[in-house]
């Protein structure tokens, strides 16, 4: 299955592109094992620091979602990566 | 703490001087003298007047919104200049609350605005927004965000939610109960930023002249909030996203069981 990724702001240019195809198996995979998918392709541990500090937002397939649920990804979904900015 | 409570009246009127300053809203189809009456008659709550809290104070205040409470503890450094266009150099060291309110009773003097020079807690926000129509975000940290938040739904006031860091930015309404509330986003507290954010002025202008126009339409009952939709600004390619967002059924604030 295939998974479309776009990185935004700062994370976007931790990381270095505007975004990515991974290409995750046959099975549905998990959140983190995305994120840790997309880590060890860039060989930077950028987007695992971001989301255990919980300082970012991800959407999937234009919806924003809790960074806590357990979800599946499927082939085609769409997920955007930005950092959570908290200045005033 | 001290908020005074000026009772806006339900029968507003509008003085001749009033109807030549608001003129050029007021012939906004669908805006009108009615628009302008129901802004008059509402109160504004903004906490934290920086980056952010001077464009929405200022907007606010010279579209008219009948009382604005600004609440900050700081005191204005030269560090804020590049940004924070409510002050002047000859200001640094003077509470922001104190030298914003005046400046902007100068700017309008038919709004009644309040400066209030106080660090905003558990213990003091609940008064706060039981006071006031609507809540305004210009704060710089998540940790008194989801405070704001949870007291919004508690005493469902709308909360008018911004952030900002560069170039990047982001807004979103919320209507308690009747769409998602910010810790439907942002659940638990993440860890900050370091303490000094990266920002350039025209970003803090872009969010919250947004707010501003958000509060507005609320507050007068144009147009369509931003409920439901989160929009990300990202400056620097001149892109607008807004996102979906969906009201958790498990949110710590407004989820289902916690209250209605
Ligand atoms: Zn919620």
């Amino acid at each position: 299955m295939r998974i479309y990724v776009k990185f935004y702001a700062k994370i976007r240019d931790e990381i270095g592109i505007d975004h990515m195809f991974l290409d995750m198996g046959n099975n549905p995979s998990r959140l983190i094992e995305v994120i840790r998918e997309i880590d060890r392709r860039m060989n930077k541990k950028i987007i695992e620091e971001y989301y255990v500090r919980r300082r970012l937002l991800i959407s999937i397939n234009d919806t924003l979602i809790d960074i806590d649920d357990d979800i599946l990804l499927r082939d085609g979904d769409k997920i955007d990566i930005m950092p959570l900015p908290s200045g005033g | 703490m001290r908020i005074m409570r000026n009772v806006v009246g339900q029968a507003v009127n509008l003085t001749k001087e009033e109807m030549e300053i608001y003129d050029r809203q007021i012939r906004i189809t669908g805006f009108g003298i009615e628009g302008q009456k129901k802004l008059k008659s509402k109160r504004a709550l903004v906490i934290g007047i920086g980056g952010l809290g001077s464009i929405i104070a200022t907007y606010l205040t010279v579209a008219g919104v009948g009382k604005i409470i600004l609440v900050d503890r700081d005191k204005v450094e030269l560090t804020n200049m590049n940004r924070q266009i409510l002050y002047n150099i000859d200001d640094v060291g003077k509470a922001k609350a104190r030298v914003a309110a005046e400046k902007l009773r100068r700017m309008n003097p038919y709004v009644d605005v309040e400066g209030v020079v106080e660090e905003i807690n558990e213990d003091n926000i609940d008064d706060y927004v039981k006071s006031v129509d609507i809540v305004l975000d210009g704060l710089d940290n998540f940790r008194t965000r989801l405070l704001v938040n949870d007291a919004c739904v508690r005493y469902r006031r709308p909360f008018i939610h911004g952030a900002v860091s560069g170039f990047n930015g982001q807004v979103m309404d919320i209507i308690p109960f009747k769409g998602p509330c910010l810790r439907c986003v942002v659940p638990k507290e993440p860890q900050e930023e370091s303490k000094v954010v990266p920002v350039i002025g025209v970003t803090s202008a872009l969010v919250g002249s947004i707010e501003a126009l958000e509060a507005i339409k609320l507050l007068t009952g144009i147009g369509e909030p931003l409920v439901g939709y989160f929009l990300v600004i990202n400056g620097l390619h001149m892109r607008f996203k807004t996102f979906k967002v969906i009201r958790r059924p498990n949110c710590p604030a407004c989820g289902k069981g916690i209250s209605k």
